[in-house]
C-alpha cells in the first residue's frame, strides 16, 4: 500500500490562531516548512488571487486559523432531490488531492487548505448540538468540505474525533477519505459508533480523475485493516462515471471489495452520478483540458446541476447494484446521495418519503442474523 | 492639458495604440455633431514628432466626415503610454460599461504597457465588475486574441464572458470553421451551438473543422436550396442531436407516442423538462362547458388506451 503524503509548501498562521494546542501539533508534524504570519484569512486570498491557478496552488498551502462560525450544520444536499439528513463538522476545509469533478474548486471561496485550531470551541459545540439533538439518531461526519484523513498526520484529529463519539453511542461519527492515511484511527479502540468510509470509483477512472488519490485497491486494503481492527466501514460510489469501460470498471472493484471486506461490517453503501453545477463545467475544462467525463450525455437538472440523462443514471445505478447484491448481498443498506424519489423506486425498490426515512433506514441495526 | 483648436486632419489617427477598439459604427455620432459640434473635445497628443489621438477617434473621424475645418482639443502633455492610456479608459467608464471584447483589449493594452498584472487585478478587473483574479486576466488576454469576425460577432451579439472563454479553447481554423454558422444566428443559439460543438469535438477527439466536414454536416453546407440562415438552423438542430442522442432519440419517441394517441388538438401532453420529473402535465383548451365535458370524456378514452403507458413510463421507450 503506497502512502503518499500532501506536499505542503507553505503555512499561514493566523495571528491570533497561533497559541492554539492544534497550531503547535500541526506545525512540529509539518517540519522544516517556510511559515508566515498573517492578519487574517483574506491575506491568504489575496495571495492566491494573483496565481494563476488558484486552486492548484490552495492544495500546497496551509493555513491555521481560528473558526468564527457554527461547526456543526446540515449537509446542504440539493434542491428537489432526497437527501440523508447528514451533518456536517467543519473542522478542515479543502483537499490536497485534485480530483476533476470536486465540487469543492467551485464551493469554497478560499482554495487553501484550512485546519480550524480552536478546537475547544468544537467539542464545545458537539456537547451543545447532541444535547439537543439527544432523542434521534444521528449520522455526522467531517468529510464533507474535506477529506476526513488526508490531514491527519498533521492534525491527529481523528483520534480526538473516535475519543469524543466513542461515549456517545446515538451518533454516528463517519470519516470519510480517500487516502491510506490510517495510522491514527488504527492506534484507536474501535466502537460500534465509528465508521470509516471510503469513497471508490473504478480504477481507471481514479487513475484519470483523482489526481493524488491512492489506487482503489489501496484504499480498500486500508479499509480491510479498519475493518479487521474491529471497525465498520463504509463506502462512497460517488461519483460514478460513465465512460467507455464502466460496467467492467465497476464490475472488477466490486470484485475486490467483496474479496477483502466482510459485508456484514459495512454501515452503509451511498450512489451517487456525476453531477456538477454549470460554473464548475468551465472550470473542470479549464484545469483538466484532457478529462472526458463532462461531455457525456447530461441535463440541466432540477436543481440547477448538470447529471446524466435519467435513463442513463438508471441503467448506470441497476447495473452497480446488481453488481453489489451478487458480490456482498442484500442486508448492506445501500442509499442513494441526491437522487429522486423516482429514482429510489426504480432501482432499489424502496419509496422514501423524506430526509428523515433515510436516515431511519440508515440507522437500522444490527442488520445481520448472528451464524 | 491644453485646451486648443486643431484642423482634425493634422491628428495622425494610423497610429492607434490608444484606441479602445469599437465595431459600433459612427451611426448617430455624425448628425449630433453636425448639430451641436463637439461638446466633449479629444485628447492627443504628440509621439514621435506627430499628433496621435489619446481619445476622442470616432469624433475626430466623424469631424472629418462632415469636412469640420477646426475641432477642440485638449493636448496631453508628454507622458508615458501607459499614463496616457488612462484617459479614455477612465473618459469612456464614465458613460457606459465597456464590454467583454472591449475589456479584453483593454486589459491587453495595460498589459502592454507595462503596468503590472496584480494592479491589472486589484484595480482594473474590479472597474469592469470583473472578479480580481489573475486567472481572469489571463481568459481576457486570450479573448482579445481571437480572429476580429469572430470578435466582431460577439461584440454586436453582446457574447457574455462564459462564451467568449470558451472561444478561446477553439484554435484558429476552427474559428475560421465556425464563423459563417454564427454570424446567421440569435444570440442564445450562438451560445449553445459553441458550447455543443466544442463538447462533441472534445468527446470524440476530432477538431470541430473536422466535424463540420465530415458527411451529415457538409451535406446541409453544401445543399443550395438552404439559405444561409435556414443552414445555420440545420446545423444547429443537428448538433443538438449529436451532442444529445439519447435524448434527441426519447423526445421523438415521446412525440411519436403522442400522435399515436391521436389527441385531440385542444388536449396536450406536456412531459417534464428534460424528462427528469416522473409526472406529465396536461394541457387542456375549452371555451364552453359543453366542451369541457366534451374533453373529459376524451380524457376517459384516452386513460383506458395501453398506449398511454408509453408517456407515463419513458423507459418503455427503449
Amino acid at each position: 500500500m503506497i502512502e503518499s503524503k500532501p506536499q505542503i509548501e507553505r503555512v499561514f498562521i493566523e495571528k491570533s490562531s497561533s497559541l492554539y494546542p492544534l497550531s503547535e501539533k500541526v506545525l512540529n508534524n509539518l517540519g522544516d516548512i517556510p511559515q508566515q504570519e498573517v492578519d487574517d484569512e483574506e491575506e491568504v486570498r489575496e495571495y492566491l488571487r494573483l496565481v494563476k491557478d488558484p486552486i492548484g496552488k490552495g492544495k500546497k498551502m496551509l493555513l491555521l486559523k481560528s473558526f468564527k462560525g457554527d461547526f456543526i450544520k446540515p449537509c446542504p444536499c440539493t434542491p428537489h432531490y432526497l437527501g440523508c439528513n447528514y451533518f456536517i463538522i467543519n473542522a478542515d476545509l479543502n483537499c490536497p488531492m485534485d480530483c476533476s469533478y470536486c465540487i469543492l474548486q467551485h464551493y469554497l471561496d478560499n482554495p487553501v487548505l484550512t485546519v480550524h485550531v480552536n478546537t475547544q470551541d468544537l467539542w464545545a459545540e458537539l456537547d451543545r448540538f447532541l444535547k439537543t439533538n439527544k432523542d434521534r439518531f444521528l449520522r455526522i461526519g467531517t468529510g464533507e468540505l474535506g477529506d476526513s484523513l488526508a490531514l491527519d498526520h498533521l492534525t491527529e484529529r481523528s483520534r480526538e474525533l473516535i475519543s469524543y463519539f466513542r461515549d456517545r453511542p446515538r451518533a454516528n461519527l463517519e470519516l470519510k477519505t480517500k487516502t491510506t492515511h490510517i495510522q491514527n484511527v488504527m492506534s484507536e479502540k474501535p466502537a460500534e459508533n465509528i465508521v470509516i468510509a471510503w469513497s471508490l470509483n473504478s480504477e481507471k477512472m481514479a487513475a484519470a480523475e483523482e489526481t493524488l488519490a491512492p489506487p482503489v485497491r489501496d484504499r480498500i486494503e486500508a479499509a480491510r485493516q479498519v475493518q479487521s481492527r474491529g471497525f465498520r466501514v463504509a463506502f462512497h460510489w460517488d461519483p460514478l462515471i460513465l465512460y467507455p469501460g464502466w460496467e467492467q470498471g465497476y464490475s472488477e472493484v466490486i470484485e475486490q471489495l467483496s474479496s477483502k471486506i466482510d459485508p456484514c461490517r459495512i454501515a452503509w453503501i451511498s450512489l451517487g452520478s456525476l453531477r456538477f453545477p454549470k460554473p464548475l463545467k468551465s472550470l473542470i475544462r479549464k484545469r483538466f483540458p484532457s478529462t472526458r467525463i463532462i461531455y457525456q450525455e447530461m441535463v440541466n437538472g432540477k436543481d440547477g446541476k448538470f447529471r446524466y440523462f435519467k435513463p442513463l443514471r438508471i441503467k448506470l445505478y441497476q447495473k452497480v447494484v446488481e453488481r453489489l447484491i451478487t458480490h456482498i448481498g442484500d442486508k448492506v443498506p445501500l442509499y442513494f446521495c441526491m437522487e429522486s424519489k423516482e429514482i429510489w423506486k426504480k432501482v432499489l425498490n424502496k419509496e422514501p418519503g423524506s430526509k428523515e426515512e433515510v436516515e431511519y433506514f440508515l440507522s437500522l441495526l444490527p442488520r445481520f442474523d448472528a451464524d | 492639458m491644453k485646451f486648443t483648436q486643431m484642423k482634425p486632419d493634422q491628428i495622425d489617427l494610423d497610429d492607434q495604440r490608444f484606441r479602445i477598439p469599437s465595431f459600433s459604427s459612427l451611426g448617430s455620432l455624425i448628425p449630433s455633431i453636425k448639430k451641436a459640434g463637439i461638446l466633449n473635445p479629444p485628447v492627443v497628443t504628440t509621439r514621435s514628432g506627430k499628433i496621435i489621438a489619446v481619445s476622442g477617434f470616432r469624433r475626430i473621424i466623424a469631424s472629418r466626415k462632415l469636412s469640420l475645418p477646426m475641432i477642440p482639443v485638449f493636448v496631453l502633455k508628454e507622458t508615458s503610454d501607459r499614463e496616457a492610456f488612462k484617459i479614455p479608459l477612465y473618459e469612456n467608464l464614465s458613460v457606459r460599461d465597456y464590454t467583454p471584447i472591449e475589456i479584453a483589449s483593454i486589459i491587453k493594452k495595460l498589459h502592454d504597457f507595462g503596468e503590472p498584472p496584480q494592479s491589472i487585478v486589484r484595480t482594473y478587473l474590479p472597474l469592469f465588475k470583473s472578479p480580481p483574479k489573475r486567472e481572469v486576466m489571463d481568459v481576457y488576454i486570450s479573448i482579445h486574441h481571437l480572429s476580429e469576425d469572430i470578435k466582431e460577432i460577439a461584440y454586436k451579439k453582446q457574447w457574455p464572458f462564459s462564451t467568449l472563454e470558451l472561444m478561446t479553447n477553439f484554435t484558429e481554423k476552427e474559428n475560421k470553421a465556425l464563423y459563417p454558422f454564427l454570424k446567421a444566428m440569435s444570440l442564445n443559439k450562438q451560445k449553445q451551438l459553441i458550447e455543443n460543438l466544442f463538447d462533441i469535438s472534445r468527446k470524440r477527439d476530432i477538431s470541430v473543422q473536422d466535424l463540420l466536414s465530415s458527411d451529415e454536416f457538409s451535406f446541409i453546407q453544401n445543399d443550395k436550396s438552404l439559405s444561409s440562415v435556414q443552414k445555420a438552423e440545420e446545423i444547429f438542430e443537428l448538433t443538438r442531436q449529436k451532442r444529445n442522442p439519447l435524448m434527441s432519440m426519447w423526445r421523438d419517441s415521446f412525440q411519436k407516442a403522442c400522435e399515436n394517441l391521436d389527441l385531440p388538438e385542444e388536449i396536450t401532453v406536456i412531459p417534464s423538462k428534460y424528462f427528469e420529473g416522473d409526472t406529465l402535465s396536461l394541457k387542456l383548451d375549452f371555451k364552453s362547458r359543453s366542451e369541457l365535458k366534451k374533453s373529459i370524456q376524451k380524457l376517459k378514452e384516452l386513460s383506458d388506451k395501453k398506449e398511454i403507458t408509453l408517456l407515463l413510463d419513458p423507459l418503455s421507450h427503449d
